[in-house]
Parts: C-alpha cells; structure tokens; sequence
C-alpha cells in the first residue's frame, strides 16, 4: 500500500515535467494554430544552456535557469520571424515538416557545440538529499518539482485570467479574424507567444537538468510525450494539458510497478483510444 | 498538371527511362559492393517512399507511423525465416503481416482527417516500436532478431537460386522494386488513382460524384501499408537482424523527407528523393559527422521555397532545357 | 407527374436559430422549381438537409418512393441526386478533362478499378467529351481547374453535377459572381439538359433567371415556405411582397 502511495508521487513528479513541456505546446497551438514538432528540441536547448551555465560555468542555479529561459526565447523568435511566419497559410502537414526540419538542425547543432556525448549535470547543492516519505526515501528535487510544477499552473491561469495579455492571447485563440479586426496586432502576439511557449519548454528542460542526462536526441523523445500529454488533454487545452500531464505521468509509474513491460504501450493505448473516442481530448469542446 | 511521366507528353522521355533501367541491371559488373549495397537501400526507400505518397500526394493524408508497417514487414519476414529459410516464403509473410496491420489500424485511423489522422499514426507507429523495443520473447526486445539468412530464392521442384553473393541478392531486390513500381504506376494511373485525387482535392465534392470516401481512404493507406511492409521484408536476409529502431517515428520521417525532397506532387518523386536521400546523406558524410544539419537545412528549404521538391525543378525548367537542345542538336 | 422527393416536417436548428423549421415539400419530375427568399431564409440548409450534407433534426425526407433520411450523400447521389455548389467546389488540381472524368467513372461504377489504364475505358472518354461539348469546355479541357476564370468554374461546377446523370439535380446559385455572357451559357445549358431526364431545383436571388426559367417558385422566409406556385401567382402574392419590401420581382 505506502509502495503504490510512493510511486504516485513519483508519478506526481514525472508529471510535472510532462506538464512543462506540454503548457508551451499547447499553447502555441491555441493560440497559432501551429504543432511544433521542434518543441522537444527546445526543451533540450533549455537542458543544454542550464547545464552549461550551472554544470560548466558555475553560474547560480537560478540565474542559469533564468538565463536559458532568455537563450532559448530568443531562438524562438528567430524560428517564429523568419521561418513559421510564412508557412501559416500552409496546410498542416508542411508545418510538421518544418519545424521537423528544424528538429534536424538543432539536434546537430546541439552535438557540433557541445559534443555528442550525454553529460550528467551536478545537482545543486540546496536540493541533494533526500526526505523519508512512505518509509521511502524521496528526493528533494522532486518535491520541488511537484511544487515549480503547480507554481506554473498557477502562474499562467493568472495570466492568462488576469493580465492584458493572457486576454488577448484567449481571445485570439478563439477567434483570430475577430481579434484581428479589433486591433490585436496579431504578428506581434504571434511572435510573443511563440517565445512564451519556447521559454516554457526551456523551463522544463533547465529544471529537468540535475535529474537526467544532457544528451542530443532527447528533444525527439521528449515531443512524443508532449504529444500524448496534449492529445490526451486536448490540444491548445491548457487545463487539459496540466490533468493529461497527471494522468500520463501517474499512469506510467503505475505501469512500470505494475507491467514493466508494457508501461509505453499502455499509454500508447491510452492516447490512440482518446483520439478515436474524443479526439478534442479529454477535457476538450 | 499531368501526372503521366512517361511518353510524348510527358517528362521523362522513354528513352531514358530504359537507360536506367538497363544501367541498373548492369550495375553488379561496373561497381563495387558498396555501390551495390547503397543502391539496393535506395530502392527500398524509394518502394517506402512511393506507398507512403500514395497517402501524402494522391489522398492527402499525412501519415507518421509509416515506419510501424515497415517493422511488420520487417519482423514479419525475419520469424518467417528462421523457421522457413527461403526466400519467397519470407518476404510474402512481412508483406501480408504489414498488409493486414495497416488494414486494421486504418480502420481506426481513417475516421480522421489532418492533424489528428497525423497524431493517430505516429502513436500507432510508436505503439509498435514499444512492443518490438520490449516484447523480448516475440521480437528479440533491444537487441532485435539475429542470425537471419540469406535464404535462396526457390519454388521447391522447380529452381533454387542461391542469394548469398550480394550480387545475386541485388538482382533480387532490383527486380521486386522494379515490379512494385511498376504495379503503383498503374494503380495510381488508374480509375482508383483518379478518385484518390479527387478525395485529396475536395472532399465534400467527391461525396456527390457517389464516392464512399472513408472506404478509398482505407484502401489507400492499406496500400502504402503493403508497400512499406515490402520495403521492410527485402531488408532482413540483407542486414542478417533486425532491431526495433526500424519501427521507431524517426525512421517514419525518412519516406517523408525523401518524398519531400523528391516532389509530392509527381509520381516519381518519392524516387527521385530516395536517391538524392542517400547521395546527400553520402556526400556530406565524407566532409563533415554532421550531416542532419545540412538535411534539416535542406528540409527548411524546401518547404519554404519550394514545396514542389526537386522533381519540380526538374520539370520546369531541366526537361524543356534539355528538349530545346536536342532539337537544337538535330537541326545542327 | 412522377414524385421525385418529398419531405415530411424537416427541421433543422444551429443552437437558438431555427434555420428550417417544419418544411414539407414535394418536387416532380416535369418542373423546374426554383427557391427564392432573403439571405437566412434557410434555402441552403433546406438543400443540405436534402443532400446529406447536414443530418436532420427531426422529419424525413423520401426519394422516389424510398426514406432516405439518415443515408450519406454518396449515397443518395447513387440513386440520383445531383449538387452544385454556391461557394466553388471543383477539383481545383485536376484538369477540366479530369474534374468531369471522375463523376463519369463513378457513374458507370468504375472508381474502384486500380488496374486498368484511365484511357482504355473509352466509354468513360466519350462520355467526357460530350458533357465537356455541352457545357462548352472542350477547348479547355486541359487546362488545370484552379486556373479556370469565375464563369468558366461555374461552368465546370455544372459539368460535374449533371455528370452523374442525376434524375433531380439542385444547384445553388448558378449565376453567382458571372457576367451577362456567361450568365446566358448557363441559362442555356440549363433549359437544354432540362429537357431531358433531370429535373432541377434551383436555389437564385437573380430574379431575372428565376422568372426565366422557373414553371414552379417556392418562397422562403425564416425557415419555412411562405409561398409554392406557378411564377405568375408568386408575382401577384401578397407575402411574398410583403417579405420583399418593396423590391422589384420582375
């Protein structure tokens, strides 16, 4: 029983890294009508420039989170300036093979900078150790995690509830022509929310350094998992991203307690079932 | 916009088209191993490739899963051999496996369209790359299906070919290809082909010629199902294993970026894109490790200059070029 | 006076707005029905609802003889109804030849050959030639649908609908968007095919063409039928001015 207990919170916790990588996702498909394929890869960039900072530079731990929220921000304006912006009239499946293009690039890049080897970042010291729960020990890290995670829910339901900009970005999502002809300088909200939701996978990328490997080719196993958060919760859902993340996260560390074998399948299945039953997702209209 | 390739009116004179071929045949005795070898990968990819258009081009359905009946046809070939070492048995079982796969998982799909048709196929790909990567009693798990043999190619009474010099197992694979291709060249110029485009151009529009839509878009993606299951069962008796990296979403981008390269919109492109796949992927391994980069770059490119792909340049302005030429030459 | 297709209390609502709202009618064989009526009167749902391209409400809608209320539009384009549309829908990347040569196919049930060549069923070309020759698109026949000028698409939009030999064939708007000369093309062609085996029903604001051509005018107004007769009683209808306010009708 305290074992099945534990490994919710374990779950709590890889859901919490799910739901990083799924806000900015979702997002941007809400407001842009654009799935970025390359948002995995962003993620990635977020890891690489945090670890850089903290692990090799010994740069504070939340300035070098800070910092890679601002390298891979700025990334995602060029991407969103010079590249998505014309391609918004295009039908979906070329935007999928841009930013898979993009995928490409960056994976190289990432191996031309900082070698193809995977490099394992140091923890910070405030976060090493561990906290009995369920007569288990749990890590640090990953109460912290649980908690930058609800942090962040709570953070973008104020903007998007309370500020002028959370406002413009809801309304657009619903309506773009109407936000258009009311003025919204739809390019310039654009451009701004597809650098939110780069940051927001930076964020996670740049939180997830101390507990997991720095390596080319986590950006393409990262963006399945953001699909299956998304799709589960609905995409450009950003509640449905935050439960979908809980779900998938809970599920998979049921699954590897419970059927090793087939915890990927299962929420394979899970996601292939949401999208032939309710392919708005779960908590979608 | 013709999609004849071939003849008077269309872009690839006959002409050259028998060359190829003939260069082709005789390819095992002006090249080395490696020449052979590369060849025979492009022509898989090209079998891949041109299934998966008949989805992207003639229906427009994207599909990023195509890898997930690779693997069928994979797998599918690899247990038929180890149990049954010839040749023919083994790639009938990948194709028929990847065949009935693609008929029951479209099923499921087809009631999609666009992003959603995109997502379901790539989580179905993945679906199979999870129980190839862990199923260790059915599929090897990480380590794949070892020990795999260059079966002969026999009909038991009649003839045994022997296939373990690459040479004759080239032949094989020329040969197999060639016949596809030729066989997706008259289902695409066909009734059904013309109807496939008609789904892809407006839908709402075919319903009131009398066409079923869901039914043709079934039978399109079991199509590029059943190639891509070929394209996986030549591999096997070549690579002697098969790992679970062949049905990973990664591998489904490959007949994406060769079409893409290639064309969409014209027959041959997929075919065009495999080569120029393999050609780039080779040139630019001998100056630099990095060649995604340059891929991705390509890739970037072409969807933001020219999303017709290569062969569309190639139509435009390379063939009238070429005729002005020759007619030029004649006149000379 | 053969009964082609009749409706019983269809209805039809999008949330709060009623968009058809307890229709019945009738159309026969010999006449050609035109329906007329302000912008949200509901003409274009009623033919949607006809069609299959919208499921009903409540009501039900029978074709010769037979309901086909729940049935998809391939469907009922299978036992011989035909559509154009006001908002273009050609195939826009396939040649004029093409675009008529793919309802044809369909028509003689070839569509799911996929190993015969498309030239070797001659019956099919023939076919082509002669709608392409009746609508007046034979010397563009090759040329790609999305290239076509406005009239010329509407001509192609017509092509398509009669090339699956409809009995009742409706189009919505025919004359949209077209110039005098292209105007007349269509007339033309409409009274010829008339005369033969597809009774059309035509959904028109131009009451130039409604008068000119209609033996039948149905009037909607705010989801139901106000007024059904002959062209002449419709002109003399009391409601019917009313609803026009004072708008010319011939």
């Amino acid at each position: 029983m305290e074992n099945l207990a534990f490994q919710g919170l374990v779950g709590l916790s890889l859901a919490m890294y799910l739901w990083l990588i799924a806000a900015g996702l979702t997002i941007v498909f809400g407001v842009l009508g654009i799935l970025n394929f390359a948002h995995g890869s962003l993620f990635m960039l977020g890891g690489y420039f945090a670890f850089t900072f903290y692990g090799l530079l010994g740069i504070n731990f939340w300035l070098s989170i800070l910092l890679s929220l601002v390298g891979v921000a700025f990334i995602g304006l060029l991407m969103e300036r010079f590249f998505l912006r014309h391609i918004y009239h295009l039908d979906v499946p070329y935007q999928l093979l841009l930013t898979f293009g993009f995928i490409l690039i960056f994976d190289d890049a990432v191996k031309m900078t900082w070698g193809g080897v995977f490099m394992i970042p140091p923890m910070p010291d405030f976060f090493t150790g561990a906290v009995l729960l369920f007569g288990r020990p749990f890590p640090i890290y990953n109460l912290f995690i649980i908690g930058a995670g609800i942090g962040v829910a709570i953070g973008l339901w104020l903007i998007l509830e309370r500020t002028w900009w959370g406002r413009i970005m809801r309304a657009s999502a619903s309506d773009r022509e109407m936000a258009g002809a009311i003025g919204v300088n739809i390019p310039m909200l654009f451009t701004t929310v597809f650098m939110f939701g780069a940051a927001l996978a930076a964020l996670g990328g740049a939180l997830s350094t101390p507990v997991r490997v720095v390596a080319p080719g986590i950006g393409t196993a990262v963006i399945i998992q953001a699909f299956v958060v998304t799709v589960i919760g609905g995409l450009g859902n950003l509640k449905g991203a935050f439960f979908g993340a809980v779900i998938v996260g809970v599920l998979t560390a049921y699954g590897i307690l419970l059927f090793p074998i087939f915890e990927l399948f299962i929420i394979f299945v899970v996601m292939a079932v949401v999208l032939l039953l309710k392919p708005e997702g779960l908590f979608g209209e | 916009m013709s999609r004849s390739m071939i003849g008077r009116n269309g872009k690839i004179p006959i002409l050259l088209l028998v060359a190829l071929i003939v260069f082709l045949f005789l390819l095992p005795y002006v090249a080395g191993k490696y020449v052979m070898y590369m060849t025979m990968h492009i022509l898989v990819l090209s079998v891949f490739a041109l299934g998966f258009n008949v989805l992207l081009g003639y229906t427009g359905l994207l599909s990023f899963g195509q890898a997930g009946f690779y693997a069928c046809g994979a797998y599918g070939c690899a247990k038929m051999l180890l149990v049954i070492p010839s040749l023919l048995p083994g790639v009938i079982c990948g194709v028929l496996f990847a065949g009935i796969i693609a008929l029951i998982l479209g099923f499921l799909c087809i009631r999609h369209t666009r992003i959603y048709f995109a997502m379901l196929t790539l989580c179905f790909g993945m679906m199979i790359y999870s129980l190839a990567w862990k199923w260790r009693t059915m599929t090897g798990g990480d380590d794949g299906l070892v020990g795999i043999p260059r079966a002969p190619l026999e009909i038991p009474g009649i003839f045994s070919i022997n296939m373990s010099s690459l040479g004759n197992y080239y032949y094989f694979v020329l040969i197999v290809c060639l016949l596809a291709i030729m066989l997706l060249y008259r289902i695409v110029n066909s009734p059904f082909g013309l109807t496939l485009q008609g789904i892809r151009d407006s839908e709402s529009r075919i319903a009131f010629a009398g066409i079923s839509v869901k039914n043709y878009r079934l039978i399109a993606f079991t199509i590029a199902g059943l190639y891509a299951g070929l394209a996986g069962a030549l591999l096997p008796p070549l690579e002697n294993t098969v790992t679970p990296p062949v049905a990973h979403w990664t591998h489904s981008a490959e007949p994406v970026l060769a079409t893409l390269l290639g064309g969409i919109h014209t027959f041959a492109g997929p075919i065009a894109g495999a080569f120029l796949f393999y050609v780039i992927k080779d040139i630019i391994v001998r100056f630099t490790e990095y060649w995604l980069i340059c891929l991705g770059a390509i890739v970037v490119a072409l969807v933001m200059g020219l999303p017709g792909g290569v062969v569309s340049i190639f139509e435009k302005r390379l063939v009238p070029w070429i005729r002005l030429r020759f007619a030029q030459g004649g006149r000379r | 006076m053969t009964e082609l297709l009749r409706t019983e209390g269809l209805r039809k609502a999008f949330g709060h707005f009623t968009a058809v709202d307890g229709v019945s009618i009738h159309f026969t064989a010999d006449a050609l029905t035109s329906i007329i009526g302000p912008n949200g009167a509901g003409k274009t749902t009623l033919i949607n609802l006809l069609t299959g391209s919208l499921p009903v409400d409540s009501g039900k809608i029978f074709f010769k003889g037979r309901e086909i209320t729940t049935i998809p539009t391939d469907e009922r384009v299978k036992r011989g109804m035909g559509r154009s549309f006001q908002i273009m829908n050609i195939f826009p990347m396939l040649t004029v030849f093409k675009n008529i040569q793919l309802p044809v196919l369909s028509h003689l049930h070839k569509s799911l050959k996929f190993l015969s060549r498309i030239e070797a069923h001659r019956d099919a070309i023939e076919e082509v030639e002669r709608i392409l020759g009746e609508v007046g698109l034979w010397e563009k026949r090759d040329m790609v649908g999305g290239e076509l000028s406005h009239g010329d698409q509407r001509l192609l939009e017509m092509g398509i609908a009669i090339a699956s030999k409809p009995e009742l064939c409706f189009l919505d708007e025919p004359t949209s968007g077209m110039n005098p000369v292209e105007r007349v093309k269509i007339l033309e062609n409409i009274k010829k095919l008339s005369q033969r085996q597809t009774t059309f029903v035509i959904v028109e604001h131009d009451m130039d063409v409604v008068f000119s051509l209609s033996d039948r005018i149905v009037v909607m107004h705010r989801g139901g039928i106000i007024a059904d007769g002959k062209p002449s009683e419709i002109k003399e209808n009391q409601n019917v001015k009313e609803v026009y306010l004072g708008e010319e009708l011939t």
